[in-house]
């Protein structure tokens, strides 16, 4: 038990007028301190809900039906709310992908940061109000004194996203959760707030669980990455491994299809097809439909996570014959 | 040029901004500040810039959705923003648009085969329902849809299915040219190719010529012969895409390509971080638009604008580097 968080077999399931319908299906992976984790997949994969998940921020129609969430040895999802509250912005802290409406518009960006340090440390307002213009001056807002009582709109996107990553580190969590934390912002931006997040986790040794869809961001900042597709990890490994030796042929197909800027290429490998929907999910391996290498075996069954190396598992049928050659 | 499909001379687009009880003018917003070029017959010329450059403004005002408040546009010799109404929409069959959101460029009330035929009604292309029919058949076959489902509405379709509705609708009446503003942005990675290939492939079946708006550098790198950079309603670099690449002269465009995550964890590369944002286009800086947020920049850089220059064959810039 040395890992700070430990996600095993978690089922998540949304009630809708076909019934339960599960969004993410046995995904499983741990994070240590200090250390960051990359969720990577396409829209609907299920990466936000996993977060969801953790965060216990799941709408009122969603359910844990399975698995259990660890954070330092403590079941979050068994946890009375009361507790969680405690553990919410205090140890684990998010930031969303829309900096726009994930602010209060009405309050003032001081009163936003203030909220949690009052809550979970006991602060005065006024301390409260010191240690967010600090707040505000460690994430790169020139006029800090000024802009903790300005209201979001006053503030350009990417700013806003600095606003967001100050309420988060606010209590000085041991676990960030940042859920697409670039995506709405332009690449020049971008840069500087990855950069941001880079220089955050070496000062507080913080443990980052980055949710994004770009296979760049995931290259530039994690140090390990899980790969969703329709629901379930499909392949997971420390980045290095997974870029240079990628196994399951939907990361194959994923890493392939997106442009390159070093070399030019006549066409784009692509992959056919689409996502399957919740309900009409096949019933073998979920990737058959779309996979090139499929096989009956695919079809009939789906496989497990299977070792490709150490610290390096694909849900394929193909690694176990690989094994089987070698 | 003689060879140019498409040439944009000098082209604004002023926003007033309207202030009071009286809405008197108060100032603009020049979203497009004087941007030129050219694209020839077959070619695909790339428009990259980030939120607020004022490279979608520049795509409409092209087709006169919103009337540029100066600056002449060009379409196979005609000045298009000379030409009546009616002249106006007759051009309009040549030049077509593919909008960047798929959910919201589709009339939810119209099934597939209602806003194909749309545009074959309007201009009057076809004689009767029975060969608009033939054609949209024809159409969704070209974009790789299913002809069985031309009865059903937008939301029986993903995003990426979408998108080939707005390209086939685009194609509907033959055009020449078509500008694609953001086309693939919403899509996911791996239905962004399949749309790629799918413009691709259409530009070489029906000779077409593109101007491609994204902010997405390696898509645009992808799929455009030349390239043009724009900085805050004005064009600040154009060259052919991969020598913009390979030897980017402005500095917002060096900054611009090192700022893109590249995915490849063992990949090193010195990386420009800008300070800043982008600067209100109601209120620019002086001199340089890019002067604020300049790596290299100079005192001449902060009093005036610099000239836009052909600095080797093709490849231009504004830049006072290079002077």
């Amino acid at each position: 038990m040395s890992s700070l968080l430990e996600v095993s077999g978690i089922k998540t399931s949304f009630l809708t007028n076909k019934g339960y319908l599960p969004a993410i299906e046995d995904v499983s992976f741990t994070l240590d301190k200090g250390e960051v984790l990359g969720i990577v997949g396409e829209s609907g994969c299920g990466k936000s809900v996993t977060s969801l998940s953790v965060m216990q921020l799941l709408s009122a129609n969603g359910k844990i039906q399975q698995g259990s969430i660890r954070f330092e040895g403590k079941d979050l999802v068994k946890l009375p709310d009361a507790e969680m509250r405690k553990i919410r912005g205090n140890d684990i802290a998010m930031i969303f992908q829309e900096p726009m409406t994930s602010l209060n518009p009405v309050h003032k960006i001081g009163r936003q940061i203030s909220e949690s340090l009052m809550l979970h440390k006991g602060m005065s307002r006024a301390q409260a109000r010191v240690k967010a213009v600090d707040l505000l001056k460690s994430v790169g807002i020139p006029r800090a004194e000024q802009i903790v009582d300005e209201y979001p709109h006053r503030l350009s996107g990417g700013m806003r996203q600095r606003v967001m990553i100050a309420i988060a580190m606010a209590c000085d969590p041991k676990l960030l959760i940042a859920d697409e934390p670039t995506t709405a912002l332009d690449v020049t931006i971008q840069a500087q707030i990855l950069d941001l997040m880079r220089k955050i986790r070496q000062e507080h040794n913080m443990a980052i669980l980055l949710i994004t869809h770009d296979l760049g961001v995931v290259a530039e900042m994690c140090d390990r990455v899980v790969v969703m597709y329709a629901g379930k990890v499909v392949e997971q490994g420390t980045v290095k491994e997974i870029f240079r030796n990628p196994s399951h042929p939907y990361t194959v197909g994923l890493m392939n299809s997106i442009p390159k800027l070093e070399e030019r290429q006549a066409r784009l490998p692509s992959i056919p097809g689409n996502v399957p929907s919740l309900e009409l999910m096949p019933k073998g391996c979920r990737f058959a439909t779309r996979c090139e290498f499929v096989t009956d075996k695919c079809i009939q069954e789906e496989p497990t996570l299977l070792p490709v190396e150490e610290n390096h598992d694909a849900r394929c049928w193909l690694m176990k014959k690989e094994e089987v050659a070698i | 040029m003689t060879d140019a499909l498409l040439s944009v001379n000098d082209l604004k687009m002023h926003f007033p901004i309207r202030k009071g009880i009286l809405r008197r003018t108060v100032g603009y917003v020049r979203a497009v500040d004087g941007v030129s070029f050219d694209v020839k017959a077959g070619e695909t010329f790339g428009l990259v810039g980030e939120s607020g450059c004022g490279k979608t403004t520049t795509g409409r005002s092209i087709l006169r959705l919103i009337e540029p408040s100066g600056g002449q546009v060009f379409f196979n010799g005609k000045n298009v923003t000379k030409l009546s109404g009616t002249e106006m929409r007759k051009i309009r069959s040549e030049m077509q648009i593919v909008f960047q959101d798929p959910y919201g460029s589709l009339n939810p009330r119209y099934t597939v085969q209602q806003t194909l035929e749309e545009p074959m009604i309007i201009h009057n292309l076809y004689a009767d329902a029975s060969e608009r029919k033939k054609r949209v058949m024809e159409l969704l076959e070209v974009v790789g849809l299913s002809t069985s489902r031309m009865n059903r509405y937008p939301h029986e379709f993903s995003g990426g299915q979408r998108q080939r509705i707005g390209i086939a609708r685009a194609l509907a009446v033959n055009p020449k040219l078509i500008i694609a503003d953001e086309p693939v942005s919403a899509l996911d990675v791996s239905v962004q190719s399949q749309v790629l290939n799918l413009l691709d492939d259409l530009q070489k079946e029906f000779h077409l010529t593109y101007v491609f708006i994204a902010h997405d550098l390696s898509v645009v790198k992808h799929i455009s012969n030349r390239v043009g950079v724009m900085y805050l309603g004005k064009m600040v670099e154009l060259a052919e895409s991969d020598r913009l690449y390979e030897k980017p002269m402005h500095p917002y465009t060096q900054a611009l390509l090192s700022a893109v995550p590249i995915p490849n964890p063992e990949a090193k590369r010195e990386r420009i971080i800008l300070q800043g944002d982008l600067p209100s286009p109601a209120n620019p800086p002086s001199g340089c638009y890019f002067h604020p947020r300049c790596q290299s920049c100079m005192d001449i850089c902060k009093t005036t604008a610099p000239e836009w220059k052909e600095i080797e064959p093709g490849h231009f810039a504004a830049c006072h580097l290079y002077n």
